[in-house]
């Protein structure tokens, strides 16, 4: 089965974080600390169309843009909550 | 003991709100990540307690300036209690920064607020007892309560981590040294979070680092996490996930604009409508500004009224022509060049933090981010520049948000060609007289240049200069909210106040400069100007300007007053041309300049050289003369050649 990435996950669903592989210890914390901690439930927003470079989701109703770059090193998989 | 308390909370959750609450001060509020970015006291009202307010931040990272600012006012600044505001409608994520809080074993109180916009529901007993807190509710309007801030009980709060991060705790807790009675168990946590500013405090740093390294790779060889980070982390998220199971539920009410939240990013997060939105959104904040200007009229009538009285008064007491000159052509001349512009930088001010207040300019962040990251710029970039449309001071100081030094250096050296209020002045007498038909055209002409050549500039500087990598973003959008208009009405009087005490001196003491050296010559007082000192030095430098059409000694003159504040320009001219008012500039002024030179003399002053200030700020953030030397030099040059571009394109097509 292919990975589901956070770079990849679909708008209007709802996701849960599984896994964060990006090793640079700075960048760790800075995602660790906005919340995205492997485990936590976030959505992805539908039906506002961003650049193709960057994810709005909502995660402990607060609103994110993250850069697909970094999306791409997030796991990711759909859940119903 | 200390009476110092210290104040902390992640960005957007009010704490410059509370800061102000608490002291009666009227610090700048911003919705944008980083708008807090030096240390601030002030002491709180009614009690003999100080506050220091922080850097907002999301945890004690230490991998910013500005984190590093946060951790060096924890271990250095006398203090016995912390406050940590927090959004309580965004709990679990505010948590992260309390832990790191709650583990230098100080007392701490949670302000928890924004309970005005939720619904949901709170265990406060529960809650306060778990973390070992005073903790208080309450919401952005209300006042707060400061005798029931001050907490003195002791912080019992303890988090155990993984057990095998516990034992390499206590092999690491001989290795450190106590400081300013933060518990060693905080610098042992923070040292294994890969927080380099904890390191001063380690006595055996090799011997610490082996331990963290065996502790890491039995983390990833046991699959305990990715990382030792992660873990930390995890035990953490574990730990918040406790706290609040069955002692939070989370609701927000509905917003008080629900349409904008639910439609509007559709338009101002799209790639393309986006940047439509805000070029249009732009224009029309310049056109209401410049719309405004019929009160400059009656402004320059009431100003002139009554500075021909107390003329007439000095006047009647002396004869002095040198005296009668100092004021009416230096001291009035000068004041009155750059009061007049008032209703339109009330406009500007009132309309810039209409934009902020409502929520908008973040969304501006997010949708440069793809052509910044594409650039090589940091997207924390905007708030530099956003900041610097109000004054290049305050854009070169938010800078301390990016983590890359190169990156920096590129946003502090670039953010200078921002165009800032004070030049505005210039660019409205200018356009008015040369460009009566397409004002705010213009002007969003000249803005945007501004932002052209930041941008390249910072491109050129961070890809080839610096050579900078790709840094990870993660932008925080905050919702919509409804227009506070008390909040607008400070907020905007707050920056006319500073606009007037900090320009207003500089102008005054800057119009006598001028006047001086305008009126006085190798052979004393003289009216006429070609024999004055300004003539005598700008004489030598007027042959640059030919090319770029004005190379007149009031045009080159105002420049190099101008050097000293942006504002000067139009005083110096003022007073140069020895007219007492601005309708009196812009009839000299029509026969001085053609429409060509007008507009390359706008695009030189909006790009030469940072006022001193700004250079100030430079190297107080930099230390470093050679980036001094870089902005002066590279301004000037790319000043000169758009200038002398825009003369020639312009000379050829009005």
């Amino acid at each position: 089965m292919n990975e589901l990435t956070l770079a990849t996950a679909m708008n209007g669903k709802n996701y849960i974080i599984k896994d964060i592989n990006v090793t640079d210890p700075e960048n760790l914390k800075t995602i660790y600390s906005q919340g995205l901690v492997e485990g936590e439930s976030f959505h992805c927003v539908e039906n506002i169309k961003t650049s193709s470079h960057i994810k709005l989701i909502c995660i402990d109703n607060q609103l994110f843009t993250i850069n697909v770059k970094l999306a791409k090193h997030i796991i990711v998989e759909e859940t119903n909550e | 003991m200390s009476k110092n308390i210290l104040l902390f909370g992640n960005p957007n959750v009010g704490k410059t709100t509370v800061f102000n609450k608490l002291t009666g001060s009227h610090e700048r509020i911003s919705n944008f990540d980083g708008s807090t970015v030096l240390k601030k006291t002030a002491a709180i009202l009614d009690t003999d307690y100080d506050l220091i307010d922080t850097p907002g931040s999301y945890g004690l990272n230490g991998n910013s300036i500005s984190d590093v600012t946060t951790l060096n006012t924890l271990f250095n600044e006398d203090f016995n209690q912390l406050i940590d505001v927090i959004d309580i409608n965004s709990l679990k994520k505010n948590c992260y920064l309390l832990i790191d809080l709650l583990e230098t074993k100080k007392a701490v109180t949670v302000l928890l607020n924004k309970t005005d916009i939720f619904s949901g529901s709170i265990n406060l007993e529960h809650f306060s007892a778990v973390t070992s807190t005073n903790t208080i509710l309450i919401n952005r309007d209300g006042e707060i309560n400061v005798n029931q801030i001050i907490n003195t009980c002791p912080n019992n709060f303890h988090l155990n981590y993984h057990p095998e991060i516990e034992q390499t705790i206590s092999e690491l807790l001989p290795f450190i040294q106590p400081t300013n009675n933060i518990d060693a168990r905080f610098i042992a946590v923070q040292f294994l979070k890969a927080n380099a500013v904890v390191d001063q405090f380690i006595t055996d740093l090799p011997q610490a680092n082996i331990l963290k390294n065996n502790l890491e790779q039995s983390v990833v060889n046991n699959g305990y996490a990715n990382s030792l980070i992660g873990l930390i982390f995890k035990n953490r998220q574990n730990w918040i996930h406790q706290l609040l199971t069955g002692c939070y539920t989370p609701q927000t009410k509905n917003n008080s604009l629900p349409w904008m939240n639910k439609y509007f990013d559709r338009i101002a997060l799209h790639p393309v409508w986006g940047f439509v939105l805000f070029t249009l959104i732009m224009y029309t904040v310049f056109f209401i500004s410049f719309s405004t200007g019929f009160l400059s009229d009656y402004f320059e009538v009431g100003l002139t009224f009554i500075f021909d009285n107390i003329l007439n008064v000095i006047k009647s007491v002396t004869s002095n022509q040198i005296v009668i000159s100092f004021f009416e052509d230096g001291m009035f001349a000068g004041v009155t060049g750059i009061l007049v512009f008032l209703p339109q930088l009330i406009m500007l001010f009132f309309l810039l933090t209409l934009l902020e207040g409502v929520g908008y300019l973040p969304r501006v962040s997010a949708l440069f981010e793809n052509l910044f990251n594409k650039l090589g710029i940091s997207a924390h970039s905007l708030i530099p520049y956003i900041s610097g449309l109000g004054c290049n001071v305050l854009g070169i100081l938010t800078t301390r948000t990016i983590k890359n030094e190169n990156k920096r250096i590129a946003a502090i050296l670039s953010a200078p060609f921002i165009s800032c209020s004070a030049r505005l002045p210039v660019y409205v007498i200018f356009i008015e007289i040369f460009f009566p038909r397409n004002q705010a055209l213009v002007l969003l002409f000249l803005y945007f240049l501004g932002i052209f050549v930041a941008v390249a500039y910072s491109f050129v500087v961070s890809k080839i200069v610096y050579k900078s990598h790709e840094e990870i973003n993660i932008i925080n959008l905050p919702v919509y909210n409804k227009v506070d208009t008390k909040h607008i009405y400070k907020m905007v009087k707050l920056k006319i106040k500073s606009f007037l005490s900090n320009a207003g001196k500089l102008i005054l003491i800057g119009s006598i400069i001028v006047w001086f050296f305008s009126f006085f010559g190798f052979n004393g007082y003289t009216q006429d100007i070609s024999t004055s000192f300004l003539t005598a030095i700008s004489g030598n430098i007027l042959p640059i300007f030919a090319p770029l059409g004005f190379d007149t000694v009031q045009a080159t003159s105002s420049l190099l007053s101008a050097f000293l504040a942006k504002e000067l320009a139009i005083s110096s001219m003022v007073v140069m041309y020895g007219v007492n008012n601005i309708s009196g500039l812009s009839g000299v002024l029509t026969s001085s300049f053609s429409v060509a030179s007008a507009l390359s003399f706008m695009v030189f002053y909006l790009l030469y050289i940072p006022c001193l200030s700004t250079l100030g700020a430079i190297y107080a953030e930099t230390k470093s003369t050679k980036i001094i030397a870089i902005s002066i030099v590279s301004s000037l040059t790319i000043g000169y050649a758009l200038s002398f571009i825009t003369y020639n394109i312009a000379s050829f097509l009005f």
